[in-house]
């Protein structure tokens, strides 16, 4: 069968003072994708928040790969989550789940 | 490579970043009020700074930053980017000045002006497209929150037409040889533009 959509896995570090939920991250970067290119463009990205390690502040977010731009540019623009300054970053992007999660754990281990 | 605004009444120190695999950049961003003292500034500044950035909020501030060689990057505000027009790009392009298009600044705008600040842009990058006027894209942070990753910005000014090479281009290549240029300028050998000290004379 042929496939729909390339899937791109990106992951994503949030910097900030306080440790932040996981739905609030999430609803944040949804509203900041939905702010800048509106709900079409949202449901045509097929936006899917993974998971998130709060202590390590480290997230995976699943788009297509048509619209990966459109994700790292929302994530650029997110300044303040609760009245907190915040940064999020994209750390890697990959086309496989398994890739990512493998950078991940190389990535926890040097820090 | 991080570009560190210095207050210009005091001596540069530059920092020791041996260990940290980040370049430090002395820069100085002037804000005149009149073209007199822009050019009293850039007479006495040019030797110490390896880059200078001017704030262009009147139109002959604009102009005369646009055509002067000391400068190495204009930088309009959102409430000034219409002063980015054809003939400033072409002064720009003329000169080699490069337009520097802070995230900071459209980041910190408001809501409701977004929207306009955003069409600017994208009428100031057809005329930087058309005209080959050098671009440059930094965070503009003031603090370790304002950052943003080279390439989440790059992905952002490509939504304004631009192409991924031209993007990559402007958050790397581009500040990196303007540096360079200057670095080169600023270095005890240098005698003109192409010109070098290999050695001094020595007498037998």
């Amino acid at each position: 069968m042929v496939k729909l959509y390339r899937k791109r896995y990106l992951l994503f570090k949030v910097l900030s003072e306080k440790s932040l939920e996981k739905n609030i991250i999430r609803r944040s970067i949804f509203e900041s994708f939905q702010k800048l290119f509106g709900v079409l463009d949202l449901s045509c990205a097929k936006l899917v928040f993974l998971e998130y390690d709060k202590e390590k502040n480290l997230g995976i977010l699943r788009c297509s790969h048509t619209y990966l731009d459109h994700v790292r540019a929302c994530l650029a623009f997110i300044r303040q989550i609760n009245h907190e300054k915040v940064a999020c970053f994209t750390l890697r992007v990959s086309g496989t789940i398994k890739t990512i999660r493998e950078f991940k754990t190389k990535l926890l281990e040097k820090l | 490579m991080v570009g560190v605004v210095t207050d210009i009444s005091q001596p540069f120190h530059k920092l020791d970043t041996t260990n940290l695999k980040v370049e430090v950049v002395g820069r100085v961003n002037l804000e005149p009020s009149s073209t007199q003292s822009l050019l009293q500034k850039l007479r006495v500044l040019r030797r110490k700074f390896e880059l200078i950035a001017v704030i262009c909020k009147s139109r002959s501030i604009a102009r005369l930053a646009a055509r002067d060689r000391r400068v190495d990057l204009l930088m309009f505000p959102p409430k000034t980017l219409g002063l980015f027009d054809e003939v400033e790009a072409k002064f720009a392009s003329k000169a080699g000045v490069a337009l520097e298009i802070n995230f900071n600044f459209l980041l910190n705008v408001e809501e409701n002006f977004r929207v306009k600040v955003f069409s600017e842009l994208e009428r100031i990058l057809v005329l930087v497209r058309k005209h080959g006027v050098p671009l440059v894209i930094s965070s503009g942070a003031t603090d370790v929150y304002g950052l943003r990753a080279p390439r989440d910005l790059a992905a952002f000014f490509q939504m304004f037409g631009l192409s991924k090479r031209e993007v990559l281009d402007a958050v790397s290549t581009t500040p990196k040889e303007i540096v360079e240029r200057n670095r080169e300028k600023l270095s005890k050998d240098f005698v003109g533009v192409g010109v070098r000290l290999v050695r001094e004379k020595v007498d037998w």
